[in-house]
């Protein structure tokens, strides 16, 4: 089976109060975490934006489509997505905010829609239509659905064949339902990122310090990377002179994991228990 | 002649008022441009061999440079070179101030006095030359009050560059001043001390033309716009003083004479604490960045203050009371001490206060232990009055250990006599080959060799073979941007300084310049300084760092434990002689001699063509 997957990101991430693809996550912005994920257990992948949105950079391969008719939920999404994947025999579809999504419970899912035109899976009573795998031929059901006007999943799911995929199934891959997980809030975010990394702090000292008014900040990350990524999200006044919004350290600043020696690569690994401390190069008198 | 030079220098004898010129050609002019170039290869020219350095006959040079005047930011300066009476070897010092505009006004490149007065006197210089004034009116007093009292006499257009009443006692570590900016390491205020000359007044109008103004114009402007970008925004918002915490933090913060790289109280006398104080930014003459901040104490004194005095009048004396280093920074300031110096020799002496090493000597009985405020403070002003301990503490850590003898030499705080700087050399090994090898003695400012560091990459606690080469680069640097003069603090703004440097130069003076000439002036200077240094008696064995500290381990968090062995910096040495062309046991051989065109100043024959 040729595996597609599309991942919809363009919502308006109202109640995150800032574009969700843009979210650092680790060493990533979220939008390309869940692109690599899926790309490393799907055939291609297609990422559904708004027109006009700006994207952070994606593999070569990985091909945006247009979502002309925003706000329409997630069955708008799927329409252009599983219009751009019609050579795929079925296709995973996600949104930018699943930060867990895993191979396991895409596999779970291609492997139940065999004989079925769509496999969501189920939890707690819900459908969760952005964790299902679509063939790409419901794409005329779904207009029609569209264009009537009836937005809602479980119209579809009513009309054309539909495995759910139920809790119990799920769990047995997933044991805390992880790739469900989605962030809509900042709350869910930092609960996200809390799942994912650890805590580490980092040190602040001269402008840095006076800039962001603090001389400690908590971050949750495991590379360089990730922390400045955090850093310069929770301290805003730090950019573009300490760090730059992309996370990596301004001219003329370095960084320190513990303070003997200094890195700049990106991914350079940090652990909870050794700070990461930011110092301007300029240290003589 | 070309742009930005007079292709003179103006020679006082004091001793008699008698004054010559000394024309300047411009072969010489090019080979070591101007400030502590030009000031070294005047003191090599006109010093004689082993001179005492407070002798009449020894030389003190105010050299200027062609950039002096002109619109690039940074450039009022000017370098002090004279024999060190704290260590003998080469004595060279920067300063700021419309002072340097002045005195090029007076259409000199340099000044150079020798001699001694017959009473306390004054030098004015103008357009018309120099002629001494009786100065026992201003006897005692500090060089800021000097200045008020000499400008209130000749008149507001004049500036005045002077000692405070240390150098008038010869304190070895006595600074010379103008606007509270102090000519500061080495004691090249005893030197004028020495010749009974209070100060210096200068007022000058004569204009020197740059050979392309346009071009001068541009890259001034250039150059201000990028003083002002984030490279320059650490000096500007919070100064020097915010590296407190930082040296902490490396464990690179000498504290309590470097028995530990990290300090205590740190936070309380950190330059976030002094922030909390009211405080103005300040600027030297020309100059758009204004890295000087000025706190007001709480008694309502302005003190200006440094990282350097910061940590040397803190942590380094066990002081982690903000009120007291302000204190003792405004008296140094007062007395005209260096406050590297007086900070490292009092930690010394309160080290061997603690250990026992002072055990039967009355004169000495007053030193106080670390940590001791008032202490601090009482023996400060007896060293500015040469009283009790202050006498011999006057005389800086190098001559006291030698005096106490014993297992006190092996712990003052010195390189060649010269007390070490702000970090700890075993905390950051590039810098301590730097502090090893510089000529005037532990200097961080002949290479700051720090920046090699913290590069991403290089392991700062080790010692090894790359670190000889990168102290040597970085000391070329420094040396043009001395020679230039250009503040250090604009390091961070250029890409490439030589290449920037060789394109101003060759704006104002309208030779053709570039990137390779420059960096060979700089290698010019670093060796001629050395030359020097090796006609006055230096020997291989100098060229080290105290023994404690290549004995010691490190104590201080992040860097517990870290050592430095004296075998490694003897193989960090070896590579830095071989990357500047010296021999194996830092001679400079005749080839390079040539090379570099210092026959003149070597004593090496030329060869003939
Ligand atoms: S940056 Fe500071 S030290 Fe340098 S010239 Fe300007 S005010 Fe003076």
């Amino acid at each position: 089976m040729r595996r597609g997957a599309l991942v919809l990101c363009g919502g308006r991430s109202r109640r995150m109060g800032r574009d969700k693809a843009w979210l650092p996550f680790g060493g990533e912005r979220l939008l390309q975490r869940v692109v690599a994920r899926v790309a490393a257990c799907c055939d291609e992948v297609v990422v559904v934006a708004r027109p006009g949105q700006e994207l952070p950079p994606l593999p070569a391969d990985v091909r945006v489509a247009h979502d002309e008719l925003p706000d329409q939920g997630p069955l708008g999404g799927l329409v252009p997505g599983l219009r751009a994947l019609a050579a795929c025999d079925a296709c995973f579809a996600t949104s930018c905010d699943a930060p867990f999504v895993s191979a396991a419970v895409i596999d779970l899912l291609f492997a139940r829609v065999t004989d079925h035109d769509v496999a969501v899976a189920e939890s707690g009573g819900f459908t969760h239509p952005l964790s299902a795998v679509y063939r790409p031929h419901v794409v005329p059901a779904l207009e029609r659905l569209l264009a009537a006007g009836r937005l809602r999943p479980v119209f579809l799911y009513d009309e054309v064949a539909t495995a759910r995929v139920d809790e119990h199934a799920l769990r047995a891959v997933d044991p805390e339902l992880d790739a469900l997980r989605n962030v809509n809030t900042p709350e869910a975010y930092e609960d996200a990122l809390a799942r994912a990394f650890p805590e580490l702090s980092v040190e602040l000292y001269d402008i840095a310090r006076a800039r962001a008014g603090r001389a400690v900040v908590p971050v949750r990350a495991d590379t360089l990377r990730g922390a400045l990524l955090q850093l310069a999200r929770l301290c805003p006044a730090l950019a573009p002179d300490v760090v730059t919004a992309d996370g990596a350290l301004a001219a003329h600043w370095r960084a320190s994991v513990g303070g003997a020696s200094f890195v700049d690569a990106p991914d350079t690994p940090l652990a909870g228990d050794a700070p990461l401390i930011v110092i301007s190069a300029l240290a003589g008198g | 002649m070309p742009g930005g030079y007079h292709g003179r220098a103006l020679h006082v004898d004091v001793g008699d008022g008698a004054t010559r010129d000394l024309p300047l050609a411009d072969d010489v002019l090019r080979r070591v441009v101007g400030g502590v170039g030009l000031g070294a290869w005047l003191l090599a020219r006109l010093a004689p061999v082993g001179v005492a350095p407070l002798a009449p006959e020894a030389p003190l040079v105010i050299a200027l440079s062609p950039l002096v005047g002109s619109p690039l930011t940074t450039s009022a300066k000017f370098a002090v070179v004279a024999k060190s009476p704290l260590t003998e070897r080469i004595g060279d010092a920067l300063a700021s101030d419309r002072f340097a505009i002045e005195l090029k006004g007076c259409g000199v490149d340099a000044l150079v006095v020798t001699g001694r007065a017959a009473a306390w006197s004054l030098l004015v210089v103008d357009e018309r030359g120099a002629r001494l004034e009786p100065a026992q009116d201003l006897v005692g007093l500090s060089s800021a009050d000097a200045e008020e009292r000499v400008r209130a006499r000749l008149g507001d257009s004049w500036r005045f560059f002077g000692i405070g009443p240390a150098g008038e006692r010869l304190v070895r570590f006595a600074t010379i001043s103008g606007d509270a900016r102090h000519a500061g390491r080495g004691g090249l205020g005893a030197v004028l001390g020495s010749k009974r000359v209070k100060g210096i007044a200068v007022r000058g109008a004569r204009t020197c033309p740059v050979a392309d103004r346009e071009r001068v114009l541009a890259l001034a402007r250039d150059l201000s716009a990028r003083s002002l970008g984030p490279a320059t925004a650490k000096y500007r918002e919070l100064g020097t003083v915010t590296n407190l915490l930082v040296m902490n933090r490396l464990a690179a913060l000498p504290t309590r004479n470097f028995q530990a790289g990290s300090f205590e109280h740190a936070d309380a006398v950190s330059g976030e604490a002094l922030h909390a104080l009211p405080s103005v930014r300040r600027h030297c003459a020309a100059c758009t960045i204004g890295c000087e901040h000025v706190f007001t104490t709480s008694s309502g004194r302005a003190v200006r203050m440094e990282y350097e005095g910061l940590f040397a009048l803190g942590p380094l004396c066990g002081i982690g009371d903000r009120d007291v280093v302000l204190a003792a920074s405004a008296l140094c300031d007062d007395a005209g001490i260096d406050v590297i110096s007086a900070g490292g020799t009092v930690a010394f002496a309160m080290e061997c206060r603690e250990r026992g090493l002072l055990a039967g000597r009355a004169e000495l009985a007053d030193v106080p232990a670390f940590g001791d405020g008032e202490g601090l403070l009482r023996t400060l002003r007896r060293i500015a009055a040469r009283e009790a301990e202050g006498d011999l503490l006057a005389e800086g850590s190098r001559r006291l250990g030698d005096l106490l003898g014993g297992a006190a030499p092996r712990l003052a705080p010195h390189v060649k006599g010269l007390e070490l700087p702000g970090y700890d050399p075993r905390a950051m090994q590039t810098l301590a080959l730097g502090l090893a090898v510089a000529t005037r003695g532990a200097d961080h400012n002949r290479s700051s060799a720090y920046e090699e560091d913290l590069r991403p990459g290089a392991d700062r606690f080790r010692a090894d073979a790359s670190k000889g080469p990168a102290a040597a680069a970085a000391e070329v640097r420094a040396a043009v941007l001395d020679s230039l003069i250009l503040c250090k603090f604009l390091r961070g703004v250029f890409a490439d300084v030589l290449a920037e440097g060789a394109a101003m130069l060759s704006a104002v003076t309208g030779w053709d310049v570039d990137r390779a000439e420059m960096e060979r002036v700089g290698r010019r200077v670093v060796t001629l300084r050395k030359l020097w240094n090796v006609r006055e008696g230096w020997t291989r064995d100098e060229d080290t760092l105290p023994p404690r500290l290549l004995e010691e381990p490190l104590r201080g968090a992040a860097g517990d434990g870290v050592t430095l062995s004296r075998g490694d910096l003897v193989r960090m040495i070896a590579s830095y002689y071989a990357a500047h062309g010296w021999t194996p046991e830092g001679a400079v051989p005749d080839a390079l001699v040539r090379e570099l065109g210092l026959d003149d100043v070597a004593g090496v024959e030329k060869e003939s063509p």
